[in-house]
Order: structure tokens, then C-alpha cells, then sequence
């Protein structure tokens, strides 16, 4: 196996275990996103007018998740940085991408779990019903965006290790960047919602979507090490 | 001991050259020349804020310095790097996860550095520092001293040529600062550079081959052949107080 990828999942492997033994970020993470949804079930009980219910479940999931996320993203980085574990993992002859990448790794793990949960919650809560082929497209879509959240979460979760008021930062600086994330997100599931959806503008979002993913990664797996030394 | 280290040749020197370190407007270090030879154990002295920190910091190549260069053996000082495995910090922190037990974490540091058969040797290293009944106990549930010693299992599971310890002392019982100076001992023995920062006087003068004392981010006074604690004491008092005077 290649060695990136190899000490990648090393590290990957780490994270998970104290997961398990913790399970502190997958339960925060799935508690405020079932929240979240939660609470805008009860604000939008009846849907009329020019915003259709699928309009509004694409966006109150893609909040859901985002948000979610970022509560899972400090608290990731909070086990690094505790005990400067970040300072061992650094001074280690591992090649800088197999720490990111390991990072990711859990983060998308992570999520996946937030999201099997959350997306059952959204169609029950908000009664919204979806064919097969559907919803292998709505999985897709939220794969391509989960992996640009993470890939540009971890790397500003890592680059804020250090800063004083890291948790405000991250938001700060966080979701403007991966606002792109969020709207194509967004237009690719309420199209995927929409009966009568177009197909051809459905595909044109994700296509925005993976195309960020792969900038992203590629910028990122660059400037990790910079923006984590000294 | 580790004793199967993994294959990677040992450094045969590292030097800090005219290196300063400025932080903001604060100047940590100041043109500091330093070189560490396989087999000596050299302990910086100095008062807190003195820059040992900055200046271990640097030595692990987590840091750059501001002006000057660290040079790892032949490697050319952008390519400093490419020593860290080679290299094995004890800082103020344990670097250890409080969810994973000894034994995971050291085993997983091993699995990093690729050290052959990782698990045993964590369990070696544990063992020699006197962890063996705690070794599966979460890292979070130790006390000051028994986190000290998983940080130096976890510092040394690599076998590595350039030992930085920072104040490996702190939190340490008799018996563990007993083990704790054996090993530096057979580190020595075994042709590691061992970079020591402590305020035991007492045990710098049994461990130490040369002692370089900083103030203020400069070295003011190099020292070595002192003949017992109480003389290295002395030498220290008075360049330091002349250093503050």
C-alpha cells in the first residue's frame, strides 16, 4: 500500500478508536443535527407560497449538517490539541498529506454517521419521500459536499490549532469558503426533492461540487504543512 | 530498550548557527551557536524565559529560526526536515491522547516512525520505565509523573540519535528520576546527542558532558569538567547572577 496512504489510515485508525471508546463527537455531532432539524420542523409546520417544502428540506439539511460539523470539527481538533498532541504527530517522519488525509478521513467518518442519522430524521420529520435512483443521487450529493466540507474543515481546524479564540475563528473563516459547498448542495437536493426537477441542472451542481472537492484537496494537501508549522 | 530501532542512520551531528528567534517584538534568541555530538549529553541552563525552550523548539525542527540556520549532519538547512525521524522530543506535555491507553499510544507513534514488531517495543519501553501495571490504563487517567514517563517511552520508541528532553525531571519521584537518568545514561552509551533542559543542578552535574548557559536568548557562558554538583552551582550563580547584575 502506498505510504501516504498507509500512515493516513494509521492515523485514521487512532481517531476512530478513541471514538468508539468516547463516542463525545459522533453523539454531539448527531444530537445537534437531529436538533436542528427538529426545531425548523416546528417553524415551518405548513409550506405555501413561493418556497416549496423541498426548497426548504434541502436547505434546513444542509444547515444540519454543516453546523453539526463544525461542533464534530473542533472537537476533533480539541483531542490534538490537548496534551499537544499535534506537536508529536508533526515531529513524526509521516509525510504531511498522510496527516491531513487522516484527518479527513475521520472527519468523514464522522459525518457519514451524523448523516445516516439526520436524513431519516429530515424524511420523517418533514414527510418527504423519495424513489431509489433518488436517492442513490441525493447520497452522491452528499458525499461530494461532505467530502468539501471536510477536506476545507480540517484544514482550517488544524491551521486554528494554536489561536486564541480558535471555535469563533473556524466559523468565521470556515463558512464563507465553503459557501459554494453549501449553495450547490443545496440547489442539488431540492432539485433531487423536486418532482419535475431538471435533470440537466441537477447534474450542472454536482458537477460544482466534485469540482471544488478536487481544487480543494489538491490546495489543501499543499499548504497543510505551512499553515501548521511554527 | 527499543533494541530492534528502525533502519534509519543515525545523525552525526546537529548545530544550531547564529540562529535568533523572534517572536512579534519579543526576541527569544540571539545569535545562539550550538553543536551536539553523538555521545554527549549537553544541558541548557538558564532562568525561566531564558530561550531553552525556543531554542529545544528549534532543534526539533517544529520551528524555523527567524535568522541563522539548524543543520542536521550533511543535510542542507532547508532540507532540515527530513531529520525529524531521527529526532525525539519530551516537552512540557506528554503528547499523549487521554482516550487510548499507554500501550495505544506509543504503540501508535512506533506504527508512525515504522519501528518493526511496534507493540513490543512500546511494551519494552513501558516496562523499562516502570509502566508495566498501567500500560492498559487511558493515558487520562495518569498522574503528573506517570504521563512524564509515557511522554519519554513515547520520545525514545523510536530509537532516536538526537534526544531533546525538556525538563524530563518534572513530576518525577526518586525512583522514576533514577530510571530517567539510566536511560539518558545508555542513550549516551548507545552514541545518541542527548539536549537536556533542566534547573536540577544536581543532576546535570552527574549527567551532563557540558553544560551552555542562556540568558536572555544569548549564551552567556559555555561549561564543562565541573568536578562536582556544588561546583557547577557555583559556575552557574555567578554568570547567570552576572548575566542579570
Amino acid at each position: 500500500m502506498n505510504v501516504v496512504l498507509r500512515q493516513a489510515l494509521i492515523i485514521c485508525a487512532k481517531d476512530l478508536r478513541m471514538e468508539l471508546r468516547s463516542r463525545e463527537v459522533v453523539l454531539a455531532m448527531a444530537y445537534f443535527g437531529i436538533l436542528v432539524v427538529l426545531i425548523f420542523s416546528f417553524a415551518f409546520p405548513v409550506f405555501s407560497g413561493a418556497v416549496s417544502r423541498e426548497q426548504v428540506v434541502a436547505g434546513i439539511l444542509w444547515i444540519s449538517i454543516t453546523f453539526a460539523g463544525t461542533l464534530g470539527l473542533q472537537r476533533a481538533f480539541e483531542r490534538e490539541r490537548e496534551g499537544d498532541c499535534i506537536r508529536a504527530l508533526l515531529l513524526s517522519p509521516v509525510p504531511r498529506p498522510s496527516i491531513f488525509l487522516g484527518k479527513v478521513f475521520g472527519m468523514l467518518l464522522f459525518m457519514g454517521v451524523l448523516e445516516a442519522v439526520v436524513l431519516p430524521a429530515i424524511f420523517l420529520f418533514f414527510n418527504v419521500s423519495l424513489p431509489l435512483d433518488g436517492f442513490l443521487v441525493l447520497a452522491l450529493t452528499i458525499a461530494l459536499g461532505t467530502v468539501g466540507y471536510a477536506v476545507v474543515g480540517t484544514l482550517f481546524a488544524a491551521s486554528l490549532l494554536r489561536a486564541r479564540s480558535k471555535d469563533i475563528l473556524l466559523t468565521i473563516m470556515l463558512f464563507p469558503i465553503i459557501l459554494p459547498v453549501l449553495m450547490a448542495g443545496v440547489k442539488a437536493t431540492s432539485l433531487i426533492l423536486l418532482p419535475d426537477g431538471s435533470q440537466a441542472e441537477l447534474w450542472v451542481w454536482v458537477k460544482v461540487l466534485a469540482t471544488f472537492d478536487i481544487i480543494f484537496t489538491i490546495v489543501s494537501l499543499w499548504i497543510f504543512e505551512i499553515l501548521v508549522l511554527d | 530498550m527499543a533494541s530492534d530501532p528502525p533502519s534509519r542512520p543515525p545523525l552525526p551531528f546537529a548545530e544550531a548557527r547564529g540562529v535568533s528567534k523572534v517572536f512579534g517584538r519579543q526576541r527569544a534568541l540571539h545569535q545562539v551557536d550550538l553543536k551536539l555530538h553523538p555521545g554527549r549529553v549537553t544541558a541548557l541552563l538558564g532562568p525561566n524565559g531564558s530561550g531553552k525552550t525556543t531554542l529545544l523548539s528549534l532543534f526539533s525542527t517544529l520551528s524555523r529560526p527567524t535568522s541563522g540556520t539548524m543543520h542536521f549532519g550533511e543535510l542542507p538547512p532547508e532540507r532540515a526536515k527530513e531529520a525529524r525521524g531521527a529526532i525525539g522530543l519530551l516537552s512540557h506535555h506528554a503528547m499523549a491522547y487521554g482516550d487510548l491507553s499507554a500501550l495505544e499510544n506509543v504503540t501508535f507513534y512506533a506504527r508512525l516512525y515504522e519501528v518493526k514488531e511496534p507493540q513490543a517495543q512500546a511494551e519494552a519501553l513501558l516496562r523499562e520505565f516502570g509502566l508495566e501495571d498501567a500500560m492498559h490504563r487511558a493515558a487520562g487517567t495518569f498522574s503528573r509523573g506517570m504521563l512524564q514517563r509515557l511522554g519519554l517511552a513515547r520520545a525514545l520508541v523510536s530509537a532516536p540519535s538526537l534526544v531533546l528532553l525538556d525538563e524530563p525531571f518534572t513530576g518525577l519521584d526518586q525512583r522514576s528520576c533514577q530510571r530517567v537518568v539510566e536511560k539518558v545514561r545508555a542513550l549516551r552509551e548507545q552514541g545518541a546527542m542527548v539536549l537536556l533542559v533542566s534547573h536540577d543542578l544536581g543532576l546535570v552535574a552527574d549527567l551532563a558532558d557540558e553544560a551552555v548557559l542562556l540568558t536572555r536568548g544569548r549564551v552567556r557562558h559555555q561549561l564543562s569538567g565541573w568536578e562536582s554538583g556544588e561546583a557547577l552551582r557555583a559556575a552557574y550563580a555567578e554568570h547567570a547572577e552576572g548575566a542579570a547584575g
